[in-house]
């Protein structure tokens, strides 16, 4: 059809050359090599590594810490961007500023200073350790770097929306006899819901791969508070290329099929608050 | 009269239309700073206590 007739639009055929000879070279083809050499393994190999007791219990930390995470960045960051959009308080364009410093500060810096910060004889690792909760060490500990390095991610993406909410869709809801819950409800936050959606998935996809910043803190006891990521830079170690690309594979498959879910939860919750 | 003071009252609601409740805007504000200092704010100064302990 693009050749019988003029396309609409030109250039076509060149710039989806470019774009998907470049997400091949950039993308796929790592992706490709890497389940190559997991297929080195065999299946049964295969299957016999990734559920091994310390991988399997890597991989549900991982992604169960990652979800967490998100999810509490989600809340949180609805929240801080709404106080940073919508309201004037002292100190807040320094605030504001300060969302980046997770994406600024190196992860390994980040992951020191969170342990120093959470250990038994760091500042907050006293306080709670008199309420006899331990961080630093355990998986809380991971939730926690988690938390820091996703935090921006959510606010970053809700921010501009916020932003572009046009005063007057709440004002006639008002004017129409909605309560201020009732617009937020069926008014504001169908409008932010997509960008919610991509702040939680960007948080969790960054947090699921995420390495330098946890494990300082969490201190990689396997069986307890040990990620999948160090675990596969165990196996690199100890020259088991494939065992570390079958953790690999599964780390990919896990998030893409999360990914996956959320993408299509996204569509169908934003599709019914919208009808 | 109550005609002029319902058309008062329904501008009185649109105008505060965008806004919250003053102390929902407090614990919103409140509850993002305390957030920022202590996940954010407090690892960074940290990172500054830390480099600078050796002098």
């Amino acid at each position: 059809m693009l050749i019988r007739k003029p396309s609409v639009i030109p250039g076509f055929r060149l710039t989806l050359g470019i774009s998907m000879g470049w997400l091949g070279v950039i993308v796929l083809l790592p992706l490709a090599a890497l389940f190559l050499k997991a297929a080195s393994l065999g299946w049964d190999e295969l299957v016999d590594i990734v559920t091994s007791e310390r991988v399997l219990a890597a991989l549900r930390l991982s992604f169960g810490a990652a979800l967490a995470a998100a999810a509490l960045n989600a809340v949180v960051g609805l929240v801080v961007s709404w106080a940073l959009v919508r309201y004037e308080f002292p100190g807040r364009r320094v605030l504001d500023a300060m969302i980046d410093v997770p994406f600024a500060l190196p992860t390994a810096v980040a992951g020191i200073a969170l342990s120093a910060l959470y250990a038994e004889t760091g500042w907050l690792g006293r306080a709670f350790g008199l309420i006899d909760i331990k961080i630093a060490f355990t998986p809380l500990g991971v939730f926690v770097a988690l938390v820091f390095i996703g935090l921006p991610f959510v606010v970053r993406t809700l921010q501009p929306v916020l932003q572009d909410l046009e005063p007057e869709v709440e004002e006639a809801a008002a004017s129409l006899g909605a309560s201020r819950p009732q617009t937020m409800w069926r008014v504001v936050l169908p409008a932010i819901l997509p960008a919610l959606f991509t702040g939680f998935a960007l948080a969790f996809a960054r947090a699921v791969g995420e390495y330098g910043s946890v494990i300082f803190i969490a201190g990689n006891v396997p069986l307890v508070s040990e990620i999948a990521p160090p675990l596969i830079m165990l196996k690199l170690e100890e020259y088991k290329y494939a065992d570390a690309t079958a953790i690999a594979v599964a780390m990919l498959m896990l998030s893409f099929l999360l990914l996956l879910l959320i993408n299509f939860s996204q569509r169908r919750l934003v599709r019914e608050t919208v009808s | 009269m109550t005609a002029a003071s319902a058309t008062l009252r329904a501008r009185a609601a649109v105008g505060h239309a965008r806004s919250e409740a003053p102390w929902l805007r407090l614990l919103i504000v409140a509850g993002a700073v305390i957030f920022l200092v202590l996940f954010i704010l407090l690892p960074l100064i940290v990172v500054f206590t830390e480099a600078f302990k050796e002098g």
